[in-house]
């Protein structure tokens, strides 16, 4: 096409131009939509807490997980090192290594 | 969302999903898919639409677009993205005036067509499309301009009713 010999269009009759294209969904669409929606009703009816507690998951920040692994890194460190010092005999109570309320 | 604000807005705004994907990607397989997959998504999560944000065609067409992008890039087709990176002139022959409009709306840049699309066919303000397509009103401004100025050269010969429709 020769397009630059033309006169170009004007704005209004470009917008006439392409208001000719016309598109409209198809009745398959509708059909896989309605089928999805009917799926999703039905999958979430049969939710329940016992179904969570089987099937279901929890998402975690990370911020949280590396904070709780530290807790009980330290924890167990903590229980450990503690039972080590009360059982190395070494008669002496220490504040630190054994806490009052700790039987050594 | 119950079955029958599910089922208005479907029916209100199906054909705006559908004509967007289809007239962006010109594949009716793909912009069946990227509408299923956009009223689906609302379906699943109606709370991710904000009503504060714009309505709700709004919503679905910046997810119909964004599916869109996300086909080309994982069909690989990543060069026509770019503002300029298609400057090919189709050949217009005779033919039915839809099909001649579709060749030329295709042979745009695609943020030149959506931004063309989102203007004549939603009637989208440039603050609207700017919105939409997270770009300021001057780019939106310039894409349309850019778009437009081509399409009224090649759509010229259709001026009379010549396309054949």
């Amino acid at each position: 096409m020769d397009e630059h010999k033309r006169e170009p269009l004007t704005d209004d009759q470009l917008s006439a131009i392409m208001k000719k294209w016309i598109v409209v969904a198809p009745e398959s669409l509708e059909n896989r939509v309605l089928d999805a929606h009917t799926d999703i009703a039905a999958s979430k009816s049969r939710r329940s807490w016992w179904h969570f507690l089987l099937k279901g998951y929890v998402r975690v920040p990370t911020p949280v997980v590396c904070l709780v692994a530290i807790l009980m890194i330290a924890l167990v460190w903590r229980s450990t090192w503690v039972a080590a010092t009360c059982t190395a005999g070494s008669g002496v109570r220490s504040a630190v290594s054994c806490p009052a309320n700790q039987k050594c | 969302m119950t079955k029958q604000e599910f089922q208005r807005a479907f029916q209100d705004h199906k054909d705006a999903v559908y004509g967007f994907a289809l007239r962006m990607t010109s594949s009716v397989q793909v912009a069946e898919d990227v509408a299923q997959d956009c009223f689906v998504e609302l379906l699943r999560h109606p709370g991710h639409f904000d009503p504060a944000r714009g309505p709700v065609r709004q919503y679905l067409l910046g997810m119909a677009r964004n599916l869109v992008f996300r086909y080309w890039r994982t069909s690989r087709r990543l060069d026509p993205i770019e503002d300029d990176a298609r400057s090919d002139t189709p050949d217009l022959i005779a033919g039915p005036i839809a099909s001649l409009v579709e060749v030329a709306v295709q042979s745009l840049p695609p943020l030149q067509r959506e931004a063309l699309l989102l203007f004549e066919y939603e009637g989208f303000t440039l603050e609207e499309i700017g919105r939409l397509v997270d770009a300021d009103v001057g780019t939106v401004k310039s894409r349309l301009h850019r778009a437009r100025e081509k399409l009224r050269y090649l759509l010229a010969p259709l001026k009379n009713g010549s396309g054949g429709n």
